[in-house]
């Protein structure tokens, strides 16, 4: 139905960007493990983007890259932060500890801008959400 | 008398139909049938939402994916209605009419 496509494309928006907010929450939560499941610290999780092809109606129009979805979540590669602490049971042969290569403050930002990018998809809904409801009002 | 002669040479003026009238047009598509098909779409985007709060509760999808369900359904519906206040409408103003 293409009364509701651009309803569809800002949903594939809201998918993707609380993907992106779970992502960076468990970035936040593990900003100082020291242990995962595959050993070692914790490595930073990133989402990337991809664009879908939407709809019937705008692929018949050629217009293909509409809406959005997290093609994958990568693994930051950035060295660890080590830090000197002796008397951790997670120390190396020097003392020194790897901590997971997470910055709180940077995930605060990504968060944040997660979280505002919902919140446009969201009113870009309420638009189109009055403007059909508008449109029904002709017949009253 | 001569409102009689009149309301004859009217009736002769109108074409008579050769045919019975009926509610089939001549590619076969009623209105009727558009009509049921439109409630049927609207009846299963109701489904849909339907489906979809049960797959929320059941940890299986997102918050905004049931909403927008139920924002499609509620859409459709409220189309749905209009058109049907506009059928009834039209229904009582010829039922108004004097013959």
């Amino acid at each position: 139905m293409s009364l509701f496509s651009a309803l569809e494309i800002n949903t594939t928006g809201l998918t993707a960007q609380r993907r992106r907010a779970e992502v960076a929450s468990s970035n936040l939560s593990n900003t100082d493990t020291t242990r995962t499941a595959e050993g070692g610290p914790y490595r930073r999780k990133d989402v990337v983007f991809q664009t879908t092809t939407f709809g019937k109606e705008l692929l018949n129009a050629n217009v293909r890259n509409q809406g959005v979805e997290v093609s994958a979540v990568v693994e930051d590669t950035t060295p660890f932060d080590r830090r000197y602490e002796p008397g951790h049971p997670d120390a190396d042969s020097d003392g020194y500890v790897s901590y997971p290569n997470v910055s709180a403050m940077e995930e605060m930002a990504n968060m944040m801008s997660a979280a505002r990018s919902y919140e446009a998809n969201i009113g870009a809904l309420s638009i189109i959400k009055t403007m059909i409801n508008r449109t029904l009002d002709l017949g009253k | 008398m001569n409102d009689i002669t009149a309301y004859n040479k009217i009736q002769k003026a109108i074409p008579q139909p050769s045919a019975a009238p009926t509610a089939e047009s001549s590619n076969g598509i009623s209105f009727g049938n558009v009509l049921k098909d439109a409630i049927n779409q609207v009846n299963g985007l109701e489904v849909n939402s339907q489906n979809e709060m049960n797959k929320f509760m059941s940890d299986d999808t997102d918050l905004h994916s049931v909403m927008m369900a139920l924002e499609k359904a509620d859409i459709s519906f409220q189309v749905m209605m209009q058109v049907r206040n506009k059928i009834v409408s039209a229904y009582q103003e010829i039922m108004k009419s004097q013959v």
